[in-house]
Formats: C-alpha cells, structure tokens, sequence
C-alpha cells in the first residue's frame, strides 16, 4: 500500500493538524517507510485470537475495576482553570466565530 | 561536604542522624545544578525558592526517614500545581496545572522536596529527548551523546549528581533506556500500580509512571512512596503495596532466568551482548541458571506499539485545541482555522507524525487492519510472557541494542530512532514490570540489564537487582564532569 500527500492531507484534516505542503511530502514518505514497516503484523495468525485493549484485568491480581461512590466533589479554583485559557470572559472559554463565511 | 553525590538512602540516613540540614542538603544540589547544567540541560525549570523554604521547615520538624527531606526531579509530563508543565513542547509552553498529580501529593505527603522539572522528547515521544521544543540534553558520560528518552532529562539530572533521584514516565522504554544510556536504575512498574493521574497522556494503555536512581535501594524506598491505588485513576489497581524494603536481600540461590533470543540476537552490538552474557555468568555464580528460549511473538512487538501508541496518541492529543489551555494561533478566522494552524504552530514533527500515523490507522477502513490487527498480536506477546513465567522466575535481555548514540545521529531517520526501542517495547505491550540497572560500559559508556517480571512482583525484580549490584558495584563508577 502506498500513502500519497493526498491522503497525508486528508488524515490530517480529520486530526484538525495543519500541515506545510513541505511537511505533506516529506510525511508521505516517511509514513510509507513506517507502514512498511508495521505491514508485518499482517503475516502473524490470529485467528481466534481476542484482542487486548488493556492488560490492566488480564495482568493483575485485581480482575475487576475498583468501583467508588459516584459523589460529586467541589473543586475551588476555577480561576486556575479558567486562568491557562487563552481566551476567556466571565469565567467561561472564548472561542472564535464557529460557521466559516462561506457555511453561513 | 559533596552530598550531591551519595543516594538518597545515604542522605535519608545523615538527615535522621542531623549530621546535615537538610537546608544544607538542598543548597548543595542547586550548587551542584549550577556548576554542570550549562553542559547538561536536564532541567526545563527549578523551583528553588519553594524548595529552600521546604527544606527550612522539615529541619525544624526532624526526619523519621524513609525519604522525608530528599530532593527529587521530575519529569515535565507531571502536574504540578502552579508550577509549568510543558512536556517540552510549545503547545504547552505556559500551561500551570491546577492540580498535582497523585505521584506529586504522595512525594509531598512523604516530605519529599521537588526541586524542578526535567526535560523530554515532546509529549514523552521520542528517545533522545532531541524532540524537546526547548534543548536537547547531553548525556554524562559524553556530552556529544544523548542520554536517552523519553525521561532523558531525569536520567541525566541522576547520573550528573543533580538530583539524588527523580520521577519518570515509560510508555515504550522512557525510563528503562534512558537509565541504560547514563548508567543509572530505571524501574517501569506493571500497569496499575502507580497512579496516572497527573500524568499527561501519551498512550492510556501502556503509560507508567517510575523512579530514575542511583541504586535499586532507592528505587525500592521511591516505590514504597508513589505505588498506592488511586481511586481517581480507574486503570490503578486496589491491591496491597508490599514494604519494598524487603525484598532488597542478596540472594538468587535457585533462580531461573529466561534469555530471548530474539533480543540477544540480529541488531543487539556485540560488546552489548557480551555485557549481558557476563552478567548471566555472575548471576549463575551465584547460584541462579538461566537458559536461552524463543518468544515468536517478539519479533512483531515493535510493529504492534508503532499502531497501538499512535493510535491511542492521536487520540489523548486532540485535546490540544486552543480553547482551555495552552497554545492558541493568531491565525484564527474561524474555529477550524484556529485548531489547524493552533496544531500546526505548537506540535514539532515527531508529534505531528504520530498524530497521523494514529489517525490513519484508527480511520474508516484501516482500523481492522491496523488497530484491532495490533490489539490482537498484543495478546499473543502477553501469551508469550505468561507461559515463560509458568517455568521462570524471571526474563533477562539488554535494555537496548547499543550504548547511548550521538546527538544528530539518528535524527532524520525516525524508523532507526524506534528500533532503540525494540527490547523495552514488548514489556509495555505485556503490561509487566522490569527494570534496568547498569551492568558494564562498551567504550566508557554504561551498558544496561534488562530484568522482566511477573505483573506485580516487583520484589523479585528487586530482590534480582540487588543481588548483581550487590555483587558487582557499577554504580559506584560515576561519569568525569
């Protein structure tokens, strides 16, 4: 299988990634190589086989997950929250107009 | 008096003791920084003013051991409360955590007293710490070298006396590598053990948080403090910690260790394998045997992380929008526009590569091929590990193919850089612990053993490690700086 700069561009839009037309090439490339690369895992059999998602109940001692109560906790510092935000106003997250011109 | 140079057990001792303050103990780290971080760069900040005030109120209360009063360095993936967590990348530049990470209030539970904040490959991607978005740090034992990484930076800090031990992070061989590379102890617990919460994600199912330090003591009294079930860590296991102190005894008498051939063979440098076939000689003096066997499934193990790790990185990463912290772009004309260019401008290239490489393989059509193939050959390594522990006790290999390689030299080339890798990956994939501890030098550079073990025991790991430092003290060489 061969990724072309097209499908470079079109991954990266779902990842909402710009990227340089310099960086489309050179990751078409290198991702190739990488997919080359991985291709291998396509010649092991694994018929039968379940995947693993995480081996944090199939590894350990504890087979389930812990289950607590489901009570709310208040947590005093909002104006630390709000304070790493780029943009804010009235303690709430400001963000640029969300309909492109053209989509209005 | 250079205290900056003995463990942390030592300085827990003298600080019980009064034979020193423990003012005196923090001023002679940060004297220590400032006479070699100009060579190193390990340290993305310190945060000395707060430690010296620490420092002046633990002297008045007195030490009970354990580690009160011993300073730490941390790796910059770790939420510190109102102190910047960057994960050296520009997206995240001046991002001040409004929590502490569990690991952070255990160490400050303890008495412990963070001293500042080490550098790493962006995001924990990488093994170099070349992908930083601020410096690279150089490696102890030769500066034109890399110490490793991801947690390079804490590696180095420990290997350059700048810190008595510090906290890191393994996804893929981030502790274990970089301790290989500068000569020091590096401890990946098994998945569950020591709380992630705090810990900027990387990939949810392979991520742990361990210690860097000089010996497997401290490594031992570390864990005694930051191994404890979080309940707001819902992957942190709700199992007892044992007193790790205990398991350090000097004994392998009938031991049975496994050697993988896959990771001692094609790839491994041979003064590498020669390091590890001495040190299984020294372990069968001691009256441990070990025997060569074969994993099949390892030879995919690489392959399996590098559409695992990306896939579940594309997706921790989305995150990183421009709207609740960290980075935004001036080029914003509408919310689309403001996430591409926010994206483009924060992330560096070995990030934005994985983001795709992930996205790709979690995109319609490519997902069964991809993902759930990888999840499906992760079960056949975890088989692997299960069988050979109904007939081990532990599996030993080097930790990485070669010595610590030079600054530039695997830059350009990300499949080489992965390959560094390919003997701590497996472990993550499996979800069992291991250690590496120094075990020789090829050249004047450390060379690291690798020790594997069941999920949860630790204290063999431990007990394993103790006996061959015991035995051989490399950890008393110490890098000329």
């Amino acid at each position: 299988m061969s990724i072309s700069k097209e499908t470079v561009e079109y991954t990266a839009k779902l990842a909402r990634l710009g990227l340089s037309e310099e960086e489309k090439g050179l990751y078409a490339k290198q991702l190739n190589d990488i997919l080359g690369y991985v291709d291998v895992i396509n010649s092991v059999d694994t018929k039968n086989i379940s995947p693993t998602a995480s081996t944090r109940l199939s590894a350990g001692k504890q087979k389930t997950t812990p289950m607590r109560q489901d009570k709310t906790v208040k947590f005093d510092g909002i104006e630390k929250i709000i304070g790493n935000a780029p943009a804010q106003e009235d303690n709430m997250f400001k963000v640029p107009k969300i309909m492109g011109d053209d989509e209005q | 008096m250079s205290l900056h140079k003995l463990t942390a057990h030592e300085l827990s001792d003298k600080l019980k003791s009064k034979d020193i303050s423990c003012v005196e103990l923090i001023n002679d780290v940060y004297n220590r920084i400032d006479s070699v971080e100009s060579k190193i760069d390990a340290f993305n900040c310190l945060t000395k003013e707060a430690a010296i005030k620490k420092a002046k109120e633990l002297d008045n209360k007195g030490f009970s051991g354990g580690l009160s009063g011993i300073p730490i360095a941390i790796k910059d993936n770790i939420c510190t409360e109102g102190t910047k967590t960057t994960c050296s990348s520009k997206i995240l530049e001046n991002f001040v955590p409004p929590y502490n990470a569990t690991v952070v209030e255990l160490l400050q539970s303890e008495g412990m007293i963070p001293i500042g904040k080490t550098n790493l490959d962006e995001f924990a991607m990488g093994s170099s710490t070349e992908n930083s978005a601020f410096k690279t740090t150089k490696n102890p034992w030769d500066i034109q070298r890399v110490p490793g990484g991801s947690s390079g930076g804490s590696a180095a800090a420990v290997a350059a006396d700048e810190a008595p031990l510090a906290l890191g992070s393994d996804t893929g061989g981030s502790i274990r590598q970089p301790a290989s590379f500068c000569g020091v102890v590096g401890l990946k617990p098994t998945y569950g053990r020591v709380s992630r919460y705090g810990l900027v994600a990387f990939a949810s199912s392979l991520d742990q948080i361990g210690p860097l330090t000089k010996d497997v003591t401290d490594a031992a009294l570390l864990m005694n403090v930051i191994a404890k079930y979080d309940r707001r860590d819902s992957t942190s296991a709700d199992v007892a910690t044992p007193d790790y102190r205990k398991a350090l005894i000097k004994d392998v008498k009938g031991l049975k260790i496994a050697v993988p051939k896959e990771l001692m063979g094609e790839g491994i440098e041979e003064n590498t394998k020669k390091a590890i076939l001495e040190a299984l000689k020294i372990y069968e003096k001691m009256g441990a045997t070990f025997k060569e066997i074969s994993l099949p499934s390892l030879k995919f193990a690489l392959a399996t992380y590098y559409i695992i790790a990306p896939a579940e990185a594309s997706s921790n990463l989305s995150r990183y929008d421009g709207v609740h912290y960290g980075h935004r772009s001036d080029k914003q004309n509408d919310l689309m526009d403001m996430y591409l260019n926010t994206r483009k401008e924060g992330f560096g290239p070995e990030v934005k590569r994985r983001i795709i490489i992930g996205t790709y393989a979690l995109s319609s059509g490519y997902y069964d091929a991809y993902y759930l193939k990888a999840q499906k050959v992760r079960t056949l390594i975890k088989q692997d590990f299960d069988n050979t522990f109904k007939d081990f006790d532990v599996v030993m290999s080097p930790t990485c193919p070669s010595p610590a390689f030079k600054v530039g030299e695997k830059v350009s080339d990300p499949l080489s850089m992965y390959l560094s890798d390919i003997a701590t990956i497996p472990i993550n994939l499996a979800g069992i612990p291991a250690i590496s501890i120094p075990c020789g030098f090829d050249n004047d550079l450390p060379v690291g053993l690798q020790i594997m073990g069941k999920a949860f025991d630790e204290e063999t790991l431990f007990r394993v490690a103790f006996s061959y430092e015991q035995e051989t003290r490399w950890d008393k060489r110490k890098p000329a700086l």
